[in-house]
């Protein structure tokens, strides 16, 4: 992707992530998400265990008691005979849950105190002040004074639905009035003997764990108490929490078990809670704002920068893993902490989309961007129309990439075509050597070697093992690793020869594709070339063999068996063929031998030519002088570059009358293409050429003049291998000369270095 | 020396063989390969000169055949009607100690056969050793040429005497870079071709001294004396 599209990801990643993370915030902070937060809450505490708790017994003022003991409110005598029957049955704390707040019969009154004064820890509630339309000042309704100062303690025994009418919470702690506490914290200390320390108990507003503490207490009528049907052994060391459960007297609540409770089955709930220390705290504004965030920031990591896995799997696992701690906190771990996940869940929800929406709307953009550019490419092939190109939007793009599909696969059939239509067998392999693509002339070469090519199954390395290597009869190397290009002279047998080229292929990138392998039959080539083998083989042993023994049966004979002129006549033809055999050969060897070049100091080259030819010219007393010693090396065959200096001054010995002197110079010089090069002038003062002769030659057989100079003897080879030999190099070579003035030759060729 | 031919030419055989018996050495001529392996395993012979072509077996047969089959393998002189230059250098690559191109000049022939025979039986060098005009102190690394000190490097000095020591034989570039430098084979070819080119010009080896400095292709060189 171009980097102006990556830098337009990245930045609507950031976007996303800060946008995000403030909805989280807002969210967490103003509980929009109360609802789900609810739905989650009431449905883990359903799912939770029971803890251990203290035990309850619940005495309940029900349909039953009005029913025998008459209608309410009871007399207050009523409610003291019930106290003493409870107090009876030594309970650890009593929790009687009844107003008592209106003055009535001072007597009764007095007596209800006594009884509340005799029965032990007990402790009643008290109204919560009640805000006056007046707006003035308002205090708690307690309970009348006999009462109030018999009673243990006094608190709020108040319930407070939430906005959905369901009750999940309680002020346990602090009330309106400040000190004030919740009557069943009051109990509860007191049932656990902590009434010295008020701060054992949990102070604000807490939520009760209803169901996930399962149920631990047992009810009686009161009237079954007020008869004494109900054994002493239920009560003793229990807490009991008397209240009214009969039909039209106290109110009735849904809870989040699902369940509409009584105020006092909610009391014993909240009670239970307290004993067991399992109230659930609601966790603070830190603890939900990083619930809120960490899962946001690692859902947006997993989706961008660190992409491991499916985005949808990482979605998942993120908004489990949030419902997993919130779940392990509420129930599993003891900590009763509750975190609402709803504002993390809202987080994932909003940035997993939109992630997802923008990343592709980027890429889109991309995507046409790049389809339009390899529109604007030039292509090999008529260009594909293009209708609704112009169109903007996805269906633009769509139009696009349909072209550019098109265009890839006529491409591609147009490469299988040129391919096949290639003369030589040529396949296309990948990195391994399996065949990607073979032409027809593959198909049929192969074929004729009885290997069917299956692309994708047939390797390359199982064609080339059906030849050999020409020379060594080794396997063909097929090159997985060589960058180079290679080529290899291989045959199938003594008649079919092939040059066989493999080459890596290389994408537009630079990376290694595989390899392109290609096999010219070259069988006519190295047929012809064995021919010419054969007749310079031939030249060279078989029509240089008579003559050698020619001139050894002439070396042998004695003169009274063959007269010694006749013998130097004969001696003389047969080296003329020698010659002539020899002069063959080399004009061969320079035109066909595959030169191996070596660095040659050209001075040395042409003392060892001199050299050679010293018996020629001591025989003619021709000087042969030298100037110019310092290196000039060249790139060169050895033995070809002399035998060329031989041939130049061996032809100014035979042209030269005797006595005379050869001048060779060697001389460097810088030509105008900036090469240097190495000037070797051969001078004589021979007998010089005409003009017929000299445009002539380089050719074959041009043989010096007739009775212009001295009788030579001569193949006419000499000067037509120099040529060769010096255009082979690279070389030039020069000659001027009149007839009667002396020749010069002069041999050029580039220095190295 | 005890001289074994293969040659089936019979008139050069004859050539060779008188060529030799004037030089003192006792031939004998054989036209088939197979016949002279026969001979090898009765007898020894101190040198074999051998035809590239003959029947039953050829040259490059015969001396592939004395490495495997003797102890003591003789020195091989190829003579061959085969004058192209890889044709030689294949023969002296396969084993042959040197060779020589028919027609054969009688003299190169008993020169070539002599400069094998010394280094194949060696006699011990003197402290002074004298070539034609040339005079080698090996004590003092000096020569002199006709009694005139010749200045020469310690190594142009090794390699001028290993030259006349080895007097018309092909020696190898690989056996002369060993005898002057070890088994050194980062040395550029060069360097032998410069030492060469200094010898030649230092001791004046040119035909008109009487000696020839002869490059063999894609083999090393060779020193001749010309007969005077």
């Amino acid at each position: 992707m171009s980097l102006g599209h990556q830098l337009k990801l990245r930045t609507q990643w950031w976007l996303i992530l800060v946008a995000a993370s403030v909805m989280v915030v807002v969210l967490t902070m103003d509980h929009t998400m109360l609802r789900l937060d609810n739905a989650v809450y009431d449905r883990l505490l359903q799912l939770g265990a029971a803890s251990p708790g203290q035990s309850v017994l619940l005495v309940e003022i029900d349909d039953e008691s009005i029913a025998r003991i008459g209608r309410w409110p009871w007399n207050r005598a009523i409610h003291a005979a019930l106290i003493d029957r409870i107090k009876a049955g030594q309970p650890r704390a009593i929790a009687y849950d009844v107003l008592f707040t209106e003055p009535g019969d001072p007597v009764t009154d007095a007596a209800l105190g006594a009884s509340i004064a005799a029965a032990g820890p007990i402790f009643l509630p008290m109204l919560p002040p009640m805000p006056t339309p007046a707006g003035a000042a308002a205090a708690p309704v307690l309970p009348i004074e006999p009462v109030r100062e018999a009673a243990t303690g006094i608190g709020y025994a108040t319930i407070d639905p939430d906005p959905d009418g369901v009750v999940r919470s309680a002020q346990v702690g602090a009330g309106p009035g400040g000190q004030a506490q919740h009557l069943m914290a009051l109990t509860a200390r007191a049932a656990l003997g902590q009434q010295d320390h008020p701060s054992s108990m949990p102070v604000g507003a807490r939520l009760i764990p209803f169901g996930a503490a399962g149920r631990h207490w047992s009810e009686v009528s009161a009237a079954a108490v007020l008869a004494g049907q109900v054994p002493p052994e239920l009560l003793r060391d229990r807490v009991v929490l008397v209240g009214a459960t009969a039909t039209g007297l106290g109110s009735r609540y849904p809870t989040p078990t699902g369940r509409v409770m009584s105020g006092l089955e909610i009391e014993a709930n909240l009670l239970q809670a307290l004993m067991g220390h399992s109230l659930i705290r609601p966790a603070s504004l830190p603890a939900r704002l990083a619930l809120g965030l960490l899962p946001l920031v690692v859902l947006m990591i997993g989706l961008g920068p660190w992409r491991r896995a499916p985005a949808l799997v990482v979605f998942l696992v993120c908004a489990a893993t949030v419902i997993a701690v919130t779940a392990l906190c509420l129930l599993a771990s003891g900590l009763w902490l509750w975190l609402p996940p709803g504002a993390a869940l809202a987080g994932l929800a909003v940035a997993y989309p939109l992630w997802g929406w923008r990343q592709l709307a980027v890429i889109e953009q991309f995507m046409r961007a790049q389809l339009l550019r390899l529109e604007q490419e030039p292509s090999l092939l008529p260009r594909v129309s293009l209708r609704g190109s112009a169109k903007r939007g996805v269906a633009g793009t769509i139009a696009l990439l349909h072209a550019a599909i098109a265009r890839n696969r006529e491409m591609r059939h147009f490469a299988a075509d040129r391919l096949d239509q290639l003369p030589d067998a040529t396949v296309v392999a990948d990195l391994a050597g399996r065949i990607v693509l073979a032409n027809a002339a593959a198909h049929r070469l192969f074929a004729g070697f009885g290997l069917a090519i299956e692309p994708g199954a047939t390797r390359a390395q199982d064609l080339l093992a059906a030849v050999r290597l020409v020379g060594s009869g080794n396997p063909v190397p097929f090159p997985l690793y060589a960058d180079e290009p290679a080529t290899h002279e291989v045959q199938r047998d003594q008649a079919h020869f092939y040059l066989v080229g493999i080459a890596p292929q290389t994408q537009a990138d630079g990376q290694r594709a595989g390899w392109i392998m290609r096999l010219v039959d070259i069988s006519e080539a190295k047929a012809a070339q064995r021919q010419r083998d054969d007749v310079v083989q031939l030249l060279t042993h078989d029509m240089r063999s008579p003559q050698a023994s020619i001139l050894a049966v002439l070396e042998t004979a004695s003169p009274d068996r063959i007269a010694p002129v006749e013998a130097s006549a004969i001696r003389h033809y047969a080296e003329r063929t020698l010659r002539l055999a020899d002069g063959f050969v080399q004009l061969a060897r320079a035109e066909y031998l595959e030169y191996t070049l070596e660095e040659v100091d050209l001075g040395d080259m042409l003392i060892d030519a001199i050299d050679d030819l010293w018996p020629q010219s001591h025989a003619k007393r021709i000087e042969i002088v030298t100037h110019g010693d310092e290196q000039m090396l060249v790139l060169g065959e050895r033995s070809l570059l002399t035998r060329a200096l031989v041939n130049v001054i061996g032809n100014a010995i035979k042209y030269s009358p005797d006595g005379t002197r050869i001048t060779c110079t060697l001389t460097r010089e810088v030509r105008a293409d900036g090469i240097t090069w190495g000037l070797c002038a051969i001078a004589d003062q021979g007998c010089g050429m005409d003009a017929d002769l000299r445009s002539r030659m380089f050719e074959r057989f041009a043989r010096g003049p007739v009775g212009l100079g001295p009788k030579t003897s001569g193949a006419g080879l000499g000067l037509s291998f120099v040529h060769t030999v010096m255009v082979r190099h690279h070389g030039v070579i020069g000659c001027e000369t009149e007839p009667g003035q002396g020749t010069t030759f002069t041999l050029a060729l580039p220095i190295k270095g | 020396m005890r001289i074994a031919i293969l040659e089936d030419d019979v008139a050069l055989a004859g050539l060779v063989e008188m060529t030799l018996a004037e030089a003192g050495h006792t031939c004998e001529v054989f036209g088939d390969g197979q016949v002279l392996t026969r001979a090898l395993h009765r007898t020894t012979y101190d040198l074999l000169i051998l035809d590239w072509n003959v029947p039953g077996m050829t040259g490059l047969g015969i001396i592939e055949w004395t490495r495997g089959n003797l102890e003591v393998p003789p020195p091989a002189l190829m003579l061959t009607s085969r004058s192209a230059e890889e044709d030689i250098v294949a023969g002296l690559s396969a084993g042959a100690d040197d060779y020589v191109i028919k027609p054969v000049a009688p003299a190169v022939l008993k020169a070539r056969v002599n400069a094998l025979g010394r280094r194949a039986y060696p006699s011990a060098s003197p402290m002074v050793e004298q070539f034609g005009p040339y005079k080698f102190d090996t004590r003092a690394d000096t020569v002199e040429l006709d009694g005139q000190a010749v200045a020469l490097t310690a190594k142009e000095f090794a390699l001028a005497l290993l030259l006349f020591r080895n007097m018309h034989r092909a020696l190898s570039r690989a056996y002369i870079f060993e005898a002057l430098w070890g088994r050194n084979p980062d040395l550029p070819t060069r360097t032998l071709d410069a030492h060469i080119s200094n010898i030649r010009t230092k001791l004046n080896l040119r035909p008109g001294n009487g000696f020839k400095l002869v490059p063999i292709y894609a083999y090393g060189y060779r020193l001749e004396a010309l007969a005077a």
